[in-house]
């Protein structure tokens, strides 16, 4: 094995060094150019991105503003009674549930979301509306409702999606939430709803609760619930 | 035979006072069904408002009221 013993290494019709080792295992490359990428010559500011502009040189930018970013997937394999989505929902104004190919262990039912403080369930100040018949109120304040007509109805199971988003979890507010969802009754016809309700509280939201009435979730479809942070600014 | 639950993606075995619980949403949801179902049932059938104008209009009020019936004694209150 061969090893070559140096401090700096320069070209012979350079004035300065081009590699210099510092002794103790590392070195500073005075480039600016390495493998055609052409690196900024000074810091950016904290938390700034590298970005190409595709030619190869790299500069510092702000990351976008506006984005949103996945938090948590809750893959449905087995049977489960219900799932539950712990959040602090206190770093985005606006959150944002997918429900991907959920289905219930039994027809003719209904999708639920409670919200959980830290007590856990909230069982109270639940309401919710669906836009079935110019605007179905669903005065059980014990959760909310997410579809208007059973899922499936007398058919066998069927997939539910939906789209939910969300704010106001904070202490004092108002969690409120609007949303599509879409499911089958029993003529096979697609239903859907647009969905919206409120929760008034004086705890802060910390979780999301969901689950159906007389039925549990079933771990054939590889359903999901999909949690993502929704920024504005 | 002990029910789960996904808590955070983790599928964890429920306490007894959560399947007590979770026993009692069921119960009340199959006893909320049992009282009120026949009214989601009934909105869901009876025709919108701009037929039931029209029919009101061409056939007269006991034209109305014999289809509106008909949807009532379908979904009988229990």
């Amino acid at each position: 094995m061969s090893r070559i013993l140096v401090d700096q290494v320069r070209s012979n019709s350079a004035s300065g060094d081009a590699i210099t080792l510092d002794g103790n295992g590392k070195c500073a490359i005075n480039a600016t150019t390495i493998n055609s990428l052409t690196f900024p010559t000074s810091d950016g500011s904290a938390n700034q991105l590298i970005k190409t502009d595709g030619s190869g040189a790299l500069s510092f930018v702000a990351p976008p503003s506006g984005n949103i970013k996945h938090i948590s997937t809750t893959s449905i394999t087995s049977t489960s009674s219900d799932i539950i989505i712990s959040n602090a929902f206190n770093e985005y104004p606006v959150y944002r549930i997918y429900l991907l190919n959920v289905r219930c262990t039994s027809s003719n039912r209904d999708l639920y979301m409670r919200a959980r403080d830290s007590g856990g369930d909230m069982t109270s100040l639940h309401r919710s509306r669906a836009s079935h018949n110019l605007g179905y109120n669903f005065s059980n304040s014990s959760e909310f409702r997410l579809n208007y007509q059973a899922t499936g109805d007398t058919l066998s199971q069927i997939d539910f999606f939906g789209e939910i988003n969300l704010t106001g979890f904070a202490a004092n507010k108002t969690l409120r939430y609007t949303g599509l969802t879409s499911y089958q009754q029993d003529d096979g016809d697609p239903e859907g709803d647009f969905i919206n309700g409120c929760c008034d509280r004086s705890e802060a939201v910390v979780g999301l609760k969901f689950y159906w009435s007389g039925g549990s979730f079933s771990g054939s479809t590889d359903g999901k619930i999909i949690l993502y942070g929704v920024n504005n600014a | 035979m002990p029910n789960f639950h996904y808590v955070n993606n983790e599928l964890v075995q429920l306490t007894d006072a959560e399947e007590a619980a979770f026993k009692a949403d069921q119960d009340r949801h199959a006893a909320d069904i049992a009282a009120n179902g026949y009214k989601e049932d009934r909105a869901s059938e009876y025709p919108s408002v701009v037929d039931q104008l029209d029919l009101i209009y061409h056939s007269g009020i006991d034209a109305w009221k014999a289809k509106i019936k008909e949807t009532k004694d379908k979904y009988p209150k229990p």
